[in-house]
C-alpha cells in the first residue's frame, strides 16, 4: 500500500455501508477521507475543503450526483478536480449521463482495490497534464498581456485625442496585432495610421514597435505621407521575417480640411461617408502591396487625394471587422457594413457599426482583432488643443508662411529628465544644412531654453547667483526644484523659410513662469549686472532679433544664416 | 460476476473486499446489518404510503449497499424492485418485505 498522502478524498453516498467500505480502501491508498450524504452536501464540502478527487454516488436526495458535479465542475473551473461516479453494474445506460455530468470515470460496485488504485493512477495522470496546460496557458496568457501592454503604453500612448476622431481596436481572443497611429505634423496635418500585422500575439506586438518609432519620429519632423510610407517599409524589410508583413491605410487631413490624402496597401476599402447622407461618397480600394515585403515601394504611387466636405466621414477599419463572424458562421461582410453606415441615425455611423456589428455577432469569440476608426473633417479634428498648448487660452503662434514647421510641447513633469534642446537641434540638422552656425544656434537655443525653466517654470530669481553662496547654491536651489517638478510646460515652435540668398529660422519659446518687465528692458553692455541672470546679451549677439511678448513668458527670436 | 446460489453471501467477493478493507471489515459488518434493517423498515414504510418515488430509492439504496459486501440474492431482489418502481409498478403485497428481512437475516448469519 501507500504511505503518500495523497490529499483529500471527498465521498458523497447517502448509504453508509458504501461509504464505509469507500473510505476504508481510499485511507489505504493514501487520501484523507471527508464524507457527504448528498449532493447539496457535496457542494458545500467541495468549496470548504478543497478536496483532490471526489467520489459520487449517482442517485441520492436532495441534490443528486448528476447535478452536484455539474455544480463543482462549473466553480472549480481550470482547475482539475476528478469526479468518479460510483455505480452498480446493472446502471449500464447511467454511464453516459456520468460522463456528461462532467464525471471523469466511473466505478462500478462491488468496489474493488486494484481497480480502484488503477483508476487514481489515470486521474493523477490526467491532473499532472492538467496542471502543465494550465501553467503554459499561463506563459501564453502573460505573454498576450505583455503584448497588449506595449501596445497600450508604448505603441499607442502617443496617439491624439479628439472628440472628433472615434476609434477603437477590439482585440480578439488572442491578441491579433492590429495597431493604430496618430499624430499632428508641425503644419498640423493629422496623421493616422491603422495597420495589421500578420501573425499574433507577441511577434505581431514587436513588430509595432519599430513602426510607431518610425511613424512618430517622422510625422513629427514634417515628413510626407509617402516619405513615411516608405520609411516604415524599409524598417519593416529589414526587421521582419519572410512571411510576416504589415497591411496599412494612412490617413493625412490637410488643416484646411479640402482633402485628405490616403493610401492604401493591402487592407480592406477604406470608405469616405458624406456627412449629409450617410452614402459612401468615395472608396479607396487596396492599390499596394503590404509593407515589409519588398526593399523598395513607391508610396507616392498608391497615394490618392480625396476632396472631402465638412463633416464627412473618413472611415478605416481592419479585414476583422467584416470577416466578424455569427454562430452560423457567416461573414458580418461588406454589405452589412454599408448597410448599418446608410441607416445610421444623423452623427451616428461609428456607434451604428459596432451596435450592428455586436447584433450580428452575439456571444461568438472573434478570432480577429476588430479596428475601425472614424475621422469626422470638422475644423477642431486638426485644430487641436493638444498641439497648441494645453489649458491657457490659444497664444499667438507662428505664423503659418514658410517651408516647414516644428512644434514640441514638453509638461514641467518631462522636463524633469528631459533636455529638449538636443532632440530640436537634431530635428534642425537632420533638415537643414548648416554646419558653421550650429554652435550658435545651439547657443541660442540653450540660453532662451535655460531661461524659460530657470527663470519661467521653476521660477528662481537671478539674484541668488549674486547671494554670498552664488552659483552653486544657485544651482543647488535649480536642481531640488526642477527634481519636484509636477507642474508648468515649456513649448517649442520653430519655423524655417528662405530669405533671398539666406535661411531663416523662426523661434518661439513659451513657458508658463510669470514673465518679466521686458518693456523696461534696456539692452545694454554694462548692464550685465542686471541681465546675467537672463542670458539675454549673448542671445542678441547671436541672433538677428529678439523679442519678448505677452508677460514676458514668450520669446520670439529670429536666427538667419546663409546656406 | 460467478457465485454460488446456495449462500446468501457471494464469498469471493466478500472474501475480496476483507482482504481490501483490512481490520475495517469488522467494523462494517453491525453498520451493514443496522443500516439495512433502517432501509427495510423505510422500503416498509414507502409501500404502506404508496410513495413509489421512495419506495425506487431505497430499493435502490438496498441493491447498492449488499452488492458491495456480495449480498448477491438480496440485491437481486432489490434490484428487481427498483426496476418495477421504476416502470410505475409496486409489489402486490407485502410479502417481499418478509423475504427481504429473511434474507437479511441469512446474510447475518453467514457473516458471524
Amino acid at each position: 500500500m501507500n504511505n503518500i498522502n495523497l490529499g483529500k478524498a471527498l465521498i458523497v453516498d447517502d448509504e453508509k455501508t458504501n461509504r464505509l467500505i469507500l473510505k476504508s480502501l481510499l485511507k489505504k491508498q493514501g487520501y484523507d477521507c471527508i464524507e457527504a450524504v448528498n449532493g447539496r452536501e457535496a457542494v458545500e464540502l467541495f468549496h470548504e475543503q478543497t478536496p483532490s478527487i471526489i467520489f459520487m454516488d449517482v442517485m441520492m436526495p436532495e441534490v443528486d450526483g448528476y447535478e452536484a458535479a455539474r455544480q463543482i465542475k462549473a466553480a472549480s473551473g481550470e482547475h482539475f478536480v476528478p469526479i468518479i461516479f460510483l455505480t452498480a453494474m446493472t446502471d449500464e445506460e447511467a454511464l453516459g449521463r456520468c460522463i456528461d455530468a462532467g464525471g471523469d470515470d466511473v466505478l462500478v460496485k462491488p468496489y474493488d482495490s486494484f481497480i480502484l488504485s488503477t483508476k487514481i493512477r489515470a486521474m493523477q495522470r490526467i491532473s499532472m497534464l492538467n496542471r502543465e496546460v494550465q501553467s503554459m496557458y499561463r506563459m501564453i496568457h502573460r505573454e498576450q498581456e505583455i503584448a497588449e501592454s506595449v501596445f497600450i503604453n508604448a505603441v499607442q500612448g502617443h496617439n491624439i485625442s479628439n472628440p472628433h476622431i472615434k476609434s477603437k481596436i477590439r482585440p480578439a481572443s488572442t491578441f491579433s496585432g492590429d495597431m493604430m497611429l496618430s499624430a499632428y505634423s508641425p503644419s498640423l496635418d493629422l496623421f493616422f495610421l491603422i495597420g495589421d500585422f500578420t501573425g499574433h500575439g507577441l511577434s505581431a506586438a514587436l513588430g509595432a514597435m519599430p513602426v510607431s518609432e518610425v511613424f512618430h519620429a517622422m510625422v513629427s519632423k514634417g515628413f510626407r505621407a509617402e516619405d513615411i510610407l516608405n520609411g516604415i517599409n524599409k524598417k519593416l524589410k529589414s526587421l521582419l521575417p519572410v512571411g510576416m508583413f504589415f497591411g496599412v491605410q494612412l490617413v493625412v487631413v490637410d488643416k484646411q480640411l479640402e482633402y485628405a490624402t490616403v493610401f492604401n496597401a493591402g487592407m480592406p476599402d477604406l470608405l469616405v461617408v458624406d456627412g449629409a447622407t450617410n452614402e459612401v461618397s468615395h472608396r479607396i480600394i487596396s492599390s499596394g502591396l503590404p509593407l515589409g515585403i519588398v526593399a523598395d515601394i513607391n508610396a507616392r504611387e498608391i497615394c490618392e487625394f480625396v476632396p472631402i466636405k465638412p463633416n464627412d466621414k473618413i472611415l478605416m477599419y481592419s479585414d476583422g471587422l467584416i470577416e466578424a463572424r455569427n454562430s452560423e458562421d457567416e461573414e458580418f461582410c461588406e454589405s452589412r457594413l454599408i448597410n448599418a453606415i446608410n441607416q445610421a441615425p444623423s452623427n451616428k455611423v461609428y456607434d451604428h457599426i459596432f451596435q450592428r456589428l455586436d447584433l450580428f455577432c452575439g456571444d461568438i469569440a472573434q478570432v480577429d482583432d476588430v479596428t475601425l476608426v472614424e475621422l469626422t473633417c470638422l475644423k477642431e479634428l486638426v485644430l487641436n488643443e493638444e498641439v497648441i498648448g494645453p489649458q491657457h487660452p490659444a497664444p499667438k503662434t507662428l505664423s503659418n508662411h514658410g517651408e516647414w514647421k516644428l512644434a514640441l510641447n514638453f509638461s514641467g513633469k518631462r522636463l524633469r529628465e528631459t533636455n529638449p534642446v538636443p532632440i530640436i537641434v537634431n530635428h534642425i540638422l537632420e533638415m537643414e544644412n548648416f554646419a558653421e552656425e550650429r554652435q550658435s544656434f545651439f547657443t541660442v537655443i540653450t540660453e532662451l531654453y535655460k531661461n524659460a525653466l530657470d527663470h519661467g517654470v521653476l521660477g528662481l530669481e537671478s539674484s541668488l547667483k549674486s547671494d554670498h553662496s552664488g552659483f552653486s547654491g544657485y544651482h543647488k536651489e535649480r536642481k531640488a526644484r526642477l527634481s519636484a517638478l509636477e507642474t508648468g510646460y515649456v513649448n517649442f515652435e520653430l519655423a524655417v523659410e528662405q530669405l533671398g540668398d539666406r535661411r531663416s529660422i523662426h523661434l518661439r519659446i513659451e513657458d508658463s513662469g510669470e514673465g518679466f518687465d521686458y518693456q523696461n528692458y534696456q539692452p545694454e553692455e554694462e548692464d550685465t549686472a542686471t541681465l546675467s541672470g537672463r542670458g539675454l546679451i549673448l542671445v542678441e549677439n547671436l541672433c538677428d532679433s529678439l523679442s519678448f511678448e505677452g508677460k514676458g513668458n514668450i520669446a520670439i527670436a529670429s536666427f538667419i544664416w546663409v546656406s | 460476476m460467478p457465485h454460488n446460489d446456495t449462500t446468501a453471501i457471494d464469498h469471493a467477493t466478500f472474501n475480496q473486499l476483507r482482504e481490501d478493507m483490512g481490520d475495517d471489515i469488522e467494523e462494517l459488518i453491525p453498520i451493514f446489518i443496522e443500516s439495512t434493517q433502517e432501509i427495510l423498515a423505510a422500503l416498509e414504510q414507502a409501500f404502506s404510503d404508496s410513495d413509489i418515488e421512495a419506495f425506487t430509492r431505497h430499493a435502490h439504496s438496498l441493491k447498492s449497499s449488499s452488492a458491495n459486501l456480495g449480498g448477491h440474492r438480496l440485491s437481486t431482489q432489490a434490484a428487481s424492485l427498483e426496476a418495477q418502481a421504476n416502470a410505475g409498478k409496486m409489489p402486490a403485497s407485502s410479502n417481499f418485505i418478509q423475504q427481504l428481512k429473511s434474507e437479511l437475516e441469512q446474510i447475518e448469519a453467514e457473516l458471524i
